[in-house]
């Protein structure tokens, strides 16, 4: 056997142990690199040149990302869910807040005071006092029922606005996996399985499924193709965009259509969809149920009232409030100007009379919503709980996802992620065989020296 | 399971928020005093609570119109009494004339008497409370008005029946007032009748109101207890209604108020929790093989 195949040997093991310490060193760089997976090098022994003898040594196979396929997946399928409603919890917590309940000034309270003003009047209707906290009770429960209308219109409006900074994300991610896919394409045709490409597309991939349900399919060339809706979001290096068209017919609130062809995408769930949801179905039924309650309030007060008798004892057929829900809510202009409108008695010419005011306050009694079985408290309690068992819910499925994804994360980081103490030992194991390498070389190279000393 | 140095970290940060949202989540109820803070603490607790506010603020009205009610028909117990004794005086007075020995100048004296009892009577019919004419029925201004300010020969009504009800339960109503027509009605026409009688000097008359007054003092005294019966029942009213405004915020209290002494062990053991998690954490992130590879 030749010296110089020893020596070749030798060299080789010296550019293996190099480019295992680089991939060390790559892994070390990337320890705190979100998304990056480790990468590991394949050492194999390099025949013998002939059909027998010793090896020629040590060679790079390949270097690989260490990547568990399925916990990505798993990952993705539970991030849909976690998307979808942490949204939900986010903008049902914002509801909450608008009704700040249990309170006493909430719209429970202010409903209180209004009745109980019209007993206070009932007590003393030739008092202007007493007309005057009606009228101002009056004023409070239009003002907290108008607000809460346009807190929830505010509520969204803000799930719209939301929506349009998800689209953009999923436009931006999707160019950005149609690049990726063109690159991986591209480099894996080397032989290299571009592994530092693919911890950026899965990033990418991660994210796009917190946004919305995709499904994706891995093909032989490395290029991953992305569905939404039954339709391809990503398909090979080409990206199709989303595009945000306001409907006129809802808002000017957007429509999300696909560019190509002006088609609605279908968004089940992930963030988009929980928005889409609250947007559309949530907030919009909870907002016709608090003007349901309110348009009852206005037309029950009204309908008895009218058939009250003012101050005057003459004047009758006046309507407490105007509007009709709780968007345009407000105590009739009139009566704020003359506190005598409020109509106090059930007959011509009785001042002293207070069974009219006494009737409106009835009405708090009175089981005139839900097909005639819910007063007007029982309604908006069962409002308030429907809303706070969703809240609780939302936030509680969140925070399922939630903690699901964090352990999914941890057997995704304990295969992929770096490990200091071993790439440690990995740097130690690398530096000896290097060492050992060299020390060939060198006792070659002496072998070398006496064999030409032995020729001069 | 191999262990990334990415994986101990999330983990220790993920049992430090965990720890961090527990203790803060007590810190929000010990603070607040409150375990329903928002519906979603306990939606159906909520709706317990809230229907119990509610019903605090009726029971709460309800206790105040009580109390009205109870001035309102004390104001009338007052009058009823204040015309009983002028009735009463009357009746003393048509005794005293109607005796054999006195002549129509003692008599005229006896009049002049009875005139002031009866402006005295015309000023408790005209009676206000709080701006109402008591027995004026729905109507404002005085509701008794005689024809001739100083010597009345008849006094007119113009009030109505109208009831003054106050609210006391659900649709349950007590009237605060007497109808003041038919009360007064009889008193005056017998003292200007014993007046008139005394004047004339004639006996007859004279026996015959003070059989009338008598009667009147009857008609009083009935009336009298049955705004006597009223207050009772007010009364009753309001003591049921205080027990339940009492039992209401024990209600409420028990729904939204936290026990402190539970949250506040409960709060200490979250906040060693905490402790023990930051302190785990500060151990883990210390020992690499680095330290050990010199």
């Amino acid at each position: 056997m030749a010296i110089s195949i020893g020596l070749n040997s030798a060299v080789r093991s010296l550019l293996a142990h190099q480019e295992a310490m680089d991939a060390v060193t790559h892994n070390i760089s990337n320890v705190n690199t979100p998304g990056f997976s480790r990468q590991r090098i394949h050492l194999a022994a390099v025949a013998p040149a002939g059909s027998a003898g010793v090896g020629q040594g040590v060679q790079v196979l390949s270097v690989e990302r260490v990547r568990d396929m399925f916990v990505d997946f798993q990952i993705r399928t539970q991030s849909h869910a976690a998307g979808d409603y942490s949204a939900r919890a986010d903008s049902l917590s914002l509801v909450e807040l608008a009704f700040g309940e249990p309170s006493d000034n909430g719209l429970r309270a202010v409903m209180g005071q209004f009745f109980n003003a019209w007993r206070d009047l009932a007590n003393a209707p030739e008092h202007s006092a007493a007309r005057s906290a009606v009228v101002q009770s009056g004023q409070s429960l239009a003002f907290v029922a108008q607000r809460l209308a346009t807190s929830m219109a505010d509520i969204r409006a803000d799930a719209n606005t939301r929506l349009e900074a998800s689209i953009g994300e999923i436009n931006d991610l999707s160019k950005q996996i149609a690049q990726l896919n063109q690159r991986i394409i591209e480099v894996r045709a080397t032989v290299d399985p571009a592994s530092d490409l693919s911890d950026q597309r899965d990033l990418a991939l991660d994210r796009l499924a917190q946004l919305t349900d995709m499904r994706t399919i891995e093909h032989e060339d490395g290029h991953i193709d992305v569905f939404v809706g039954g339709r391809a979001l990503v398909q090979g290096v080409k990206s199709s965009a989303i595009n945000l068209v306001p409907d006129t017919t809802n808002q000017n609130f957007y429509d999300l259509q696909w560019a190509s062809d002006g088609t609605e995408v279908q968004f089940q769930s992930g963030e988009v969809g929980g928005l889409l949801h609250q947007r559309d179905v949530d907030l919009p039924a909870r907002m016709a149920d608090l003007n349901t309650l309110i348009s009852q309030v206005i037309a029950d007060v009204n309908a008895v009232h009218a058939t009250g008798y003012a101050l005057d004892g003459v004047t009758t057929g006046t309507a407490f409030f105007t509007g009709t829900d709780a968007t345009d809510i407000a105590v009739n202009a009139a009566v704020e100007a003359n506190l005598g409108l409020v109509a106090a008695a059930t007959a011509t010419g009785a001042t002293g009379d207070g069974s009219g005011a006494l009737a409106i306050s009835d009405l708090q009694r009175a089981t005139n919503l839900t097909g005639g079985s819910q007063t007007y408290e029982a309604y908006f309690n069962g409002m308030l709980t429907r809303l706070g068992v969703s809240v609780r819910d939302a936030s509680g499925i969140a925070a399922a996802q939630g903690a699901t994804i964090a352990h999914l994360e941890q057997l995704r980081s304990s295969v992929s992620g770096v490990s200091l103490d071993e790439e440690m030992v990995a740097m130690v194991q690398f530096q000896k065989g290097y060492e050992a390498a060299a020390k060939v070389i060198s006792t070659i190279d002496e072998m070398l020296d006496q064999l030409m000393a032995m020729i001069g | 399971m191999r262990i990334s140095n990415r994986s101990v970290h999330d983990r220790l940060l993920q049992h430090i928020q965990r720890a961090t949202a527990n203790l803060n989540e007590t810190q929000e109820r010990v603070a607040s005093g409150r375990k329903i803070n928002r519906p979603s603490d306990d939606p159906f607790a909520t709706a317990r609570a809230l229907a119990a506010r509610s019903k605090l603020d009726t029971v709460g009205q309800r206790i105040r119109t009580a109390d009205l009610a109870v001035t309102e028909l004390s104001a009338v117990e007052s009058a009823l009494e204040s015309l009983g004794g002028v009735l009463s005086r009357a009746h003393e007075l048509s005794v005293q004339a109607d005796s054999s020995g006195l002549n129509g100048d003692a008599r005229a004296q006896i009049a002049t008497e009875v005139e002031q009892l009866l402006h005295e009577a015309l000023s408790i019919a005209n009676t206000s409370y709080s701006g109402r004419r008591i027995f004026g029925g729905h109507q404002g201004g005085e509701p008794f008005t005689p024809d001739v300010p100083q010597n009345p020969t008849t006094v007119t009504y113009n009030g109505d029946g109208g009831q003054v009800l106050r609210e006391i339960g659900d649709g349950e109503t007590i009237a605060v007032n007497i109808d003041g027509d038919p009360l007064f009605d009889g008193i005056f026409a017998s003292l200007i009748a014993f007046r008139d009688g005394l004047l004339a000097n004639d006996r007859t008359a004279m026996n015959v109101a003070s059989g009338d007054i008598s009667r009147e003092i009857d008609t009083v005294l009935t009336a009298r207890g049955e705004v006597g019966a009223r207050m009772r029942r007010v009364e009753m009213t309001w003591d049921r209604l205080s027990e339940e405004e009492l039992a209401l915020r024990t209600t409420i209290s028990g729904l939204e108020e936290i026990d402190i002494t539970q949250e506040v062990v409960e709060l200490q053991m979250r906040d060693t929790a905490f402790q023990a998690a930051l302190s785990a954490t500060a151990r883990s992130l210390g020992p690499s093989l680095m330290d050990f590879l010199r």
